[in-house]
């Protein structure tokens, strides 16, 4: 089964929840057997690196140059106050590019990444299943932001336009319930939750070490919503100096070059090399998200690698955990809950919490590949039943 | 009892470097020696200037088959800072050998050699800095992060230890070097001066005038002497025979003259010339340069590129009797009082022997001729391409897709390399081979067609590859001649292309001429000639690739200045001046990929940026390139 994805952004390296997100679903489509003819839109600019890596993992990687900067849809300025028009962010080339693949290959499924990255879809026969991952809701985004003491930044359009783009698809991709409820009052088109997946990989127990620090990691990429988490996070580490006397904070992945990040009380790394390994770093994981939009990935991730974490309710927004320690109420709340934790104790329970919470998400995740694409996930969901 | 043998690796003149004027004296005093001297220099090398008394060997020549003797015999590598001998570095990676080093510094070469050696650009700058503290770091930023080439950093840091890294077995050229390189943390044998010169005849001059030859002045010092000459303060005073030299001077003429000026190698470890002036009876008056301090002429007159000094020189030559003999007797002492240590050349060969023991010299790799390609089809007018045709293997690049009748071809089709051609243009053009095919034009699957040649991707077989095609029809070109199970939907006809193809380039719609980062291979692919191409900037070598298809004659012709030549190689083996009136002429086999690399283009010091500005360069040269599949 030939798959035709594209996306505005490159598939690698993973160090942004975006990628992380399409890379995880092509991964598994292509795991089942399906070959991945990936077209990236060139939004992001690429380096060799990038292209070489995304060469060396999908089956047909076609990559639009970046356009002059000048002529870059980003630069763009929104049309008043209801944000941009759904396909002023979508760039021509990708029609044409779409309809050469689809002369020369049998395409057998389309799907765009992006309400704002769809309008090829328009040209591909009717017959051919055409999937939109919308990886967050844009209606109002900007507002939402605002709402929420962030500064708005990238995409935002009206909920009219985005049920344009939602129209031009035989099924939408929510990324959590919420989102999807949102998608079913503004749309006809048939809606499937598909979280972000991951197979768990799980590190090993915390072990106490005798006379030191317990280390906290925070990893995130650059945007306004990080930003203002980790500023939320920082002011309330200022109200209780004395954690820094049990606690060693780190924070890695873009986020270190923000301007946030200039006064930070953490012992910033910059990007790493291995996720997993500062993950095996790290004693205990939190995530101080304060509102914003979207699923965030970095919660999945770190439920995947099966590690204690402390986060706020909007951190785990579409994760369905019972842990209290999972549900803070703000960067303050989770200030507290460190200063109340007996690491001896409160670890373990969390690690097991966090297993928990990504067996029972990954199986819903598994359940939704099958309802999308039945012919390649069908064999393998019957080994497992049968197993 | 044969005599004794050496390879010697590097660069030959007219190559206009310190290596090369050196690798020439010492292979030409080793022969004199009695010695049996192999000089083994890069494929694209500018042509050595005959006659030789040693033998010239290219590279390209000696592949497994013949390398003969050549392959256990001792080498010396003579290593420079310019481009010419990133092939020595490359050769001296593989196979082991003693090492001298012609210039005072390797700076400027540092990025190329970790470039070469896979090592990280970075490391230049931590050794700097672990050498010489915030020194280094400023010094690495200024030539590396803002690109500012300096002499004078050049004559601070050698950089010895930073590119040769301590394990190779060094000769320092004099004192002065071999203290440099202990401190960079090598172990350097000094050479006997000597080696480095023959003893040149000398010919007696007239009492009554002096002849005098000035080596590496600049076109303005040049001038202002003839100026003075003429009306100036010495009109009438001296009676001077003038001669210029560019950089390096002939056997004849040192022996023709009385004294010998010498303005230039202001970046050489050690000067040739000087040496065999010297021990010739001549008189040489230098320019502060790194090796006159070594051989302690500090106290002779020094001159700098400045006229009146060299005017006042003269003058003082011309008027105070004895002086001459003077300086000559001071600069023969001391090189004889140098000669009284360091190695011999019984002393050199041995360390050469030592130093090669237990690696062999390796040959050039296998050529394109050798793999098992040919074609498998032709005239494919016959087979009008529809909208469901996949074109594989080394398909004609468009100009001779047209010429076969199959105009509206070019990007309606979907095109396939074959991983055998794969592999050879990806490591001709430096590029990788996941990136390659679709830099031409290519979709990303390549077929595969013996599974031995696995490297860690599975070998895509007929019915993996056209799983999900569309086309209905394939033809191909140039495939391995294990093919014949096939499936029926690839045409293969009988006869071959037969049709000319001539490119004369035009100037392109824009010129963008940048000047990149030194170290950047700059490559790009003209969709509408289907000429493939990168430039590297070290070596200053354009390469150029296109699909033919088939077999073919392919022609190269200029209508350049006649006095610029430029280097061409086809294949990597077929080796031939280019220069205006004469037409270059390769067979192409087979396999249907027409290589070519161009050298020495002249007059050219800066990089293509793009496509267009490489057609705008083979334009301002006139080159014509024409293809003939009938020949």
């Amino acid at each position: 089964m030939h798959i035709l994805v594209t996306a505005p952004i490159p598939s690698h390296p993973q160090n942004h929840g975006n990628r992380a997100r399409v890379f995880a679903v092509c991964k598994a489509l292509q795991d089942a057997g399906a070959r991945i003819h990936y077209v990236y839109g060139g939004l992001e600019g690429l380096t060799e690196h990038q292209e070489l890596a995304m060469r060396e993992t999908w089956d047909h990687v076609y990559v639009l140059p970046a356009p002059p900067s000048d002529q870059s849809p980003q630069n763009r300025k929104p049309r008043g106050k209801k944000g941009f028009a759904i396909d002023d962010w979508y760039r021509a080339e990708m029609d044409i590019i779409t309809q050469r693949i689809m002369s020369i290959w049998r395409i057998e499924c389309c799907i765009a990444n992006y309400v704002w990255f769809s309008r090829w879809l328009e040209q591909v026969p009717g017959a051919v299943p055409r999937y939109i991952d919308t990886h967050d809701v844009f209606a109002d985004r900007h507002a939402r932001l605002k709402s929420d003491g962030i500064k708005p930044s990238w995409f935002s359009t009206s909920a009219k336009e985005e049920a344009k783009a939602l129209s031009r698809a035989s099924k939408i991709i929510a990324i959590q319930d919420s989102e999807a409820s949102h998608f079913r009052n503004i749309s006809k088109t048939p809606v499937v939750t598909l979280g972000h997946f991951i197979d768990p990989d799980f590190l090993p127990f915390f072990q106490p070490k005798a006379g030191k620090k317990i280390t906290i990691g925070y990893i995130a990429s650059d945007n306004p919503i990080n930003q203002a988490s980790l500023l939320a996070f920082d002011a309330a580490l200022a109200d209780r100096p004395h954690l820094k006397d049990r606690y060693e904070f780190k924070l890695a992945g873009a986020i270190c070059g923000s301007p946030a990040a200039a006064t930070t009380q953490f012992e910033t790394l910059g990007f790493v090399e291995s996720a997993r390994r500062f993950y095996s770093d790290c004693d205990l994981i939190i995530n101080p998200n304060v509102g914003g939009t979207g699923l965030k990935i970095k919660s999945i991730e770190a439920l995947a690698f099966g590690k204690a974490l402390i986060a706020t309710g909007d951190a785990m927004t579409g994760i369905e955990t019972s842990h209290p320690l999972h549900h803070c109420k703000d960067a303050a709340a989770l200030c507290k809950a460190l200063d109340t934790l007996t690491p001896d104790l409160d670890i373990p329970p969390l690690e097991q919490a966090a297993k928990d919470a990504v067996a029972s998400y990954t199986a819903i995740q598994r359940a939704a590949l099958l309802d999308l694409f039945p012919s390649l996930f069908r064999d393998a969901s019957a080994e497992v039943q049968t197993s | 009892m044969s005599d004794p043998s050496i390879v010697i690796i590097g660069s030959l003149p007219p190559t206009p470097s310190n290596a090369a004027h050196l690798m020439d004296q010492l292979a030409r005093n080793l022969t004199d020696n009695g010695y049996e001297v192999h000089c083994l220099i890069d494929t694209l090398g500018q042509t050595p200037i005959e006659p030789k008394p040693y033998t010239v060997h290219r590279f390209h020549e000696l592949n497994d088959a013949r390398l003969g003797i050549l392959r256990d015999l001792p080498r010396l590598y003579v290593l420079g800072s310019g481009g010419d001998s990133l092939f020595a570095f490359e050769q001296m990676r593989k196979s082991p050998g003693a090492v001298i080093v012609a210039d005072y510094s390797f700076l400027p070469i540092a990025p190329a050699v970790a470039a070469i050696s896979n090592r990280d650009i970075n490391d230049i700058a931590h050794w700097l800095e672990s050498r010489y503290g915030d020194a280094g770091w400023t010094a690495a930023q200024a030539a590396y992060g803002y690109r500012r080439r300096s002499s004078a950093i050049n004559r601070e840091i050698s950089a010895y230890g930073l590119v040769l890294g301590g394990s190779e077995t060094v000769i320092a050229l004099n004192p002065e070097q071999h203290d440099i390189m202990l401190r960079d943390g090598l172990q350097p044998k000094v050479l006997n001066p000597h080696i480095m010169a023959a003893l040149l005849p000398n010919t007696p001059q007239t009492a009554d005038a002096i002849t005098v030859i000035v080596v590496g002045a600049s076109t303005n010092t040049r001038k202002a002497v003839e100026t003075e000459l003429s009306g100036g303060t010495l009109k009438g005073k001296a009676h001077i025979r003038w001669r210029y030299a560019a950089s390096h001077v002939t056997e004849s003429d040192i022996a023709n003259t009385d004294a010998v000026f010498h303005l230039g190698q202001q970046d050489a470890a050690a000067s040739p010339l000087h040496i065999a002036c010297v021990k010739s009876g001549k008189l040489i008056l230098s320019a502060h340069q790194p090796w006159a301090a070594a051989y302690q002429i500090r106290q002779m007159p020094t001159l700098g590129d400045r006229p009146a000094a060299i005017l006042h020189a003269v003058a003082a030559l011309s008027q105070v009797d004895g002086l001459q003999d003077a300086l000559i007797a001071h600069q023969t002492a001391v090189l004889a009082r140098e000669a009284d240590s360091g190695l011999d050349i019984e002393g050199l060969l041995e360390i050469c022997t030592e130093a090669s023991s237990g690696a062999q010299l390796y040959g050039a790799d296998s050529k394109l001729e050798e793999v098992c390609l040919s074609t498998i089809t032709g005239d494919i007018a016959a087979h009008k391409t529809s909208e469901t045709t996949a074109l594989i293997g080394c398909v004609p690049v468009p100009p001779i897709l047209s010429a076969l009748g199959a105009a509206d071809s070019r990007s309606d089709h979907a095109k396939f390399m074959e991983y055998t051609a794969l592999t050879a243009l990806a490591h001709f053009m430096g590029i990788p081979k996941g990136l390659l095919p679709s830099r031409m034009g290519f979709e990303a699957p390549v077929l595969r067609w013996n599974p031995d040649q696995r490297d860690g991707a599975e070998p895509t077989n007929w019915t993996v590859f056209s799983n999900g095609l569309q086309a209905g029809q394939a033809i191909v070109w140039g495939l391995p001649a294990n093919t014949v199970s096939a499936p029926d939907w690839v045409v293969h006809q009988g006869t071959a292309p037969s049709r000319t193809v001539s490119w004369v380039f035009q100037p392109p719609a824009q010129d963008l001429h940048l000047k990149p980062d030194q170290l950047e291979t700059i490559s790009g692919f003209d969709e509408t000639t289907g000429l493939a191409w990168s430039y590297d900037p070290l070596r200053k070598i354009a390469k150029i690739a296109f699909m033919t298809g088939g077999a073919g004659q392919l022609s190269l012709s200029t209508t350049a200045d006649e006095t610029d030549s430029m280097v061409y190689v086809c294949g990597a083996k077929d080796v031939q001046t280019l220069v205006s009136g004469k037409v270059c002429e390769s067979k192409i086999a087979d396999h249907g990929l027409a290589m070519l690399e161009l050298a020495d283009i002249p007059s050219y010091d800066t990089v293509p940026a793009s496509s267009h500005s490489l057609l705008q360069v083979l334009h301002e040269h006139g080159l014509h390139i024409h293809w003939n599949a009938n020949a």
